[in-house]
């Protein structure tokens, strides 16, 4: 059981303050996501809790105690993907699962059995250059989890991937959170991370907007709403149309929904499909941290 | 040390598979060869020309004999006195020498004169004739004196030559220039590896496998990893084309000697202590240069920027080769100042020292320098490489990210 807290994080570049006060915590069996817009500080963030960068205030606590990170058991995906593209494949995991502690032997099993995992055993011998932007990707993951690390830091792990392969990094994180990995994945696929991710830091222009559990940010900062999809003209209905035949109405109180349904059911319209939940994680975002007009 | 080793045996193995490592390892290997097929060739065009000797006179019946003339060099002439008893008339002889392409001087006698009669196609050197003239003549004159009894002493007495002795204070163009084509050779490989490396810097500074990198290996055998393995590079070169000259020499009866010699390259002034001072400087110079390039390509972002930094330190290389000219001509006060500095001294020093300017003192001292001067730039370097490869911000906000890095921030909410 892992647990890493990011306590008041501050980091300046020279006058400009690219993280001011930021707040979070991931560990074992549940995954956490941060998210913000471009250059609000995510990827700052992640660089000074990996000593890449020197924080100017702020501690890292790992199990609660003062300590850095060790090197050797952290997985780390960056946001941009970094191999050796004219290199062989094999040659540059086993230096990776090398330099992170592993001996020869152990390198060479474990990438045998990421690459037949990962299904591109084809490849392992060819240069990465050679291979599709997906199994280049695949490689990339390869790299950050060769070395079987505790933690695991995914900057955007889902960028570039076709629906296979997205479904594919999703059972695999999925996969690996069960196996009691503290895992940590930035990302701007808010979908994505609503449907696989349990807590939530969200920052922006620096700061820290929010950071808890999804669903309870969805409590805080969403009503209810009726869903429903029909083919039928909704003329005479007070609806918001959020989606191409989609519509929903916010439900002022918990009781309303009985109402508003029957509503419904009374006009002439013919309803496919209807349902009640809250704003999704996309809208509670752009209502966060948004510009305000 | 592991992560080093393991970092250098990756780039080092990275650079041995490389395209580039295996055409430029061929072409000096072919550039070798070339060279030496070429001279080769040439000094088995430049062979003497043989001149076949007939003799018609009786005066020199027994002096003409090939066991007299042997002792005496005929310049670029091979005499054959397989002809010397030849009765063929002239106008046959002049027909032979026509058919066969051959050359002949005939040795006539017309009242009491001694004729040389040289059938040739203008090959022959009248140089060499005349000197063969005058050995024949000293040799005629040497038995007649014998022969109206003047003793072999006063014959001695009066035969006094005149010999010439040269003593040359000038340096020897062959002893300087075999150090001078290794001078040459040091600063294009300093220039082109340390620009190799710059390379690898500025490929980790555009990928983000240095993040993962800096997230794994500290930076001093992360930096030294890169640097060496990419030093190695040039004296494999070398040593595999060295290989490929001795296997020429050796077994495919290429006369090594000869064709230095014809080319005014005396290898004797190369011995293995100079050998070993030579790799050595090699390798030192090639450091100055890689660390203080790599340290400053890392702290900038754009290829244009990467090109600004790497080019004027390669020109700060050229200077080098300037020196080295001063340096056939003689050893003045700048070339000693620069067999110190550590941007000129690895080169500079190596031709002082095999040009015999300098002694092991002074090299030891420019070695001790160069290698404090290194160490110093080595963690230097490694500062400016981890700091500065995963900064992509301008070069002004990294020198103040620098500086404020510990300083205590005010206003920190």
């Amino acid at each position: 059981m892992n647990k890493v807290e990011v306590n008041g994080l501050v980091k300046y570049y020279g006058d400009f303050c690219a993280v001011n006060d930021v707040n979070f915590s991931f560990s074992s069996g549940k995954l956490t996501a941060i998210c913000g817009r471009n250059g609000s500080g995510k990827t700052t963030s992640i660089r000074c809790l990996l000593g890449l960068l020197k924080e100017d205030k702020g501690e890292f606590l790992v199990n609660g105690s003062k300590q850095e990170l060790d090197f050797k058991k952290i997985g780390y995906l960056p946001e941009e993907r970094g191999l050796f593209v004219k290199e062989r494949i094999d040659f540059q995991l086993e230096l990776l699962a090398r330099l992170k502690g592993m001996n020869k032997k152990d390198a060479r099993e474990s990438i045998d059995y990421w690459i037949n995992k990962f299904d591109i055993a084809q490849y392992k011998t060819k240069k990465l250059e050679n291979l599709s932007k997906g199994n280049q990707q695949k490689v990339q993951m390869i790299a950050t989890l060769v070395h079987n690390p505790d933690i695991i830091i995914l900057d955007e792990p889902f960028s570039g991937l076709d629906p296979i392969n997205m479904q594919f990094f999703i059972d695999l994180i999925k996969e690996l959170k069960e196996n009691g990995k503290c895992i940590l994945v930035s990302s701007h696929q808010l979908a994505l991370i609503e449907g696989i991710c349990e807590d939530i830091c969200i920052i922006n222009k620096g700061k820290c907007v929010y950071s808890g559990s999804i669903i309870d940010l969805q409590n805080k900062y969403s009503s209810d709403y009726l869903y429903f999809s029909t083919k039928s003209d909704v003329k005479g209905l007070d609806v918001e149309e959020y989606g191409p035949l989609s519509y929903r109405i916010k439900l002022n109180n918990p009781d309303e929904f009985n109402k508003k349904l029957n509503e419904i059911m009374n006009s002439s319209i013919d309803v496919e499909t209807i349902g009640r939940k809250k704003l999704n994680l996309q809208e509670i975002f752009v209502e966060l941290v948004g510009d305000k007009k | 040390m592991k992560e080093f080793s393991t970092v250098f045996t990756f780039y080092l193995r990275k650079h041995l598979r490389s395209k580039g490592f295996m055409i430029i390892t061929l072409l000096m290997c072919v550039a070798a060869v070339i060279v030496m097929v070429i001279t080769n060739s040439f000094l088995n065009d430049s062979k003497k020309e043989t001149l076949y000797i007939v003799n018609h006179t009786e005066a020199l019946r027994d002096i003409l004999d090939s066991d007299i003339y042997q002792n005496d060099s005929m310049g670029d002439l091979q005499l054959d006195f397989s002809m010397l008893n030849n009765e063929d008339l002239n106008s046959d002889l002049v027909k032979k020498a026509k058919d066969k392409k051959v050359s002949i001087v005939v040795f006539e006698e017309e009242d009491g004169q001694i004729t040389m009669n040289v059938i040739d196609k203008g090959k022959i050197n009248y140089t060499d004739i005349s000197l063969l003239q005058n050995v024949t003549k000293q040799i005629l004159q040497t038995k007649n004196a014998i022969k109206s009894g003047i003793s072999p002493e006063v014959l001695q007495e009066i035969n006094t030559t005149i010999n010439i002795k040269n003593t040359n204070t000038s340096l020897d163009e062959g002893s300087v220039a075999a150090p001078f084509i290794l001078f040459l050779v040091m600063i294009l490989f300093i220039i082109l590896y340390s620009n190799s490396s710059v390379n690898e810097i500025a490929y980790l500074k555009t990928n983000r496998v240095m993040e993962i990198f800096s997230t794994s290996i500290k930076p001093l055998p992360l930096y030294l990893g890169v640097n060496i393995a990419t030093a190695l590079i040039p004296v494999i070169q070398l040593s595999i084309t060295g290989v490929c000259i001795w296997i020429m020499n050796n077994f495919v009866n290429f006369d090594f000697d000869k064709i230095n010699s014809s080319m005014g390259i005396k290898l004797s002034s190369i011995d293995f202590s100079t050998l070993v001072l030579y790799i050595v400087f090699l390798l030192l110079g090639y450091f100055v240069y890689s660390f203080i390039s790599t340290s400053l390509v890392s702290i900038v972002n754009r290829i244009e920027d990467i090109n600004n930094i790497a080019v004027p330190i390669a020109m700060i290389g050229l200077i080098q080769y300037f020196i080295g000219i001063i340096a056939l001509q003689q050893d003045s006060l700048i070339l000693k100042i620069c067999s110190y500095i550590p941007l000129t001294s690895p080169s500079v020093m190596f031709l002082r020292y095999a040009c015999g300017y300098a002694g092991i003192g002074e090299v030891v001292v420019s070695i001790c320098i160069l290698i404090v001067v290194e160490c110093m730039l080595a963690f230097l370097g490694a500062h400016l490489f981890t700091r500065g490869i995963s900064y992509y911000g301008n070069l002004k906000e990294f020198l103040s990210l620098i500086g404020s890095s510990k300083k205590k921030k005010k206003n920190i909410i």
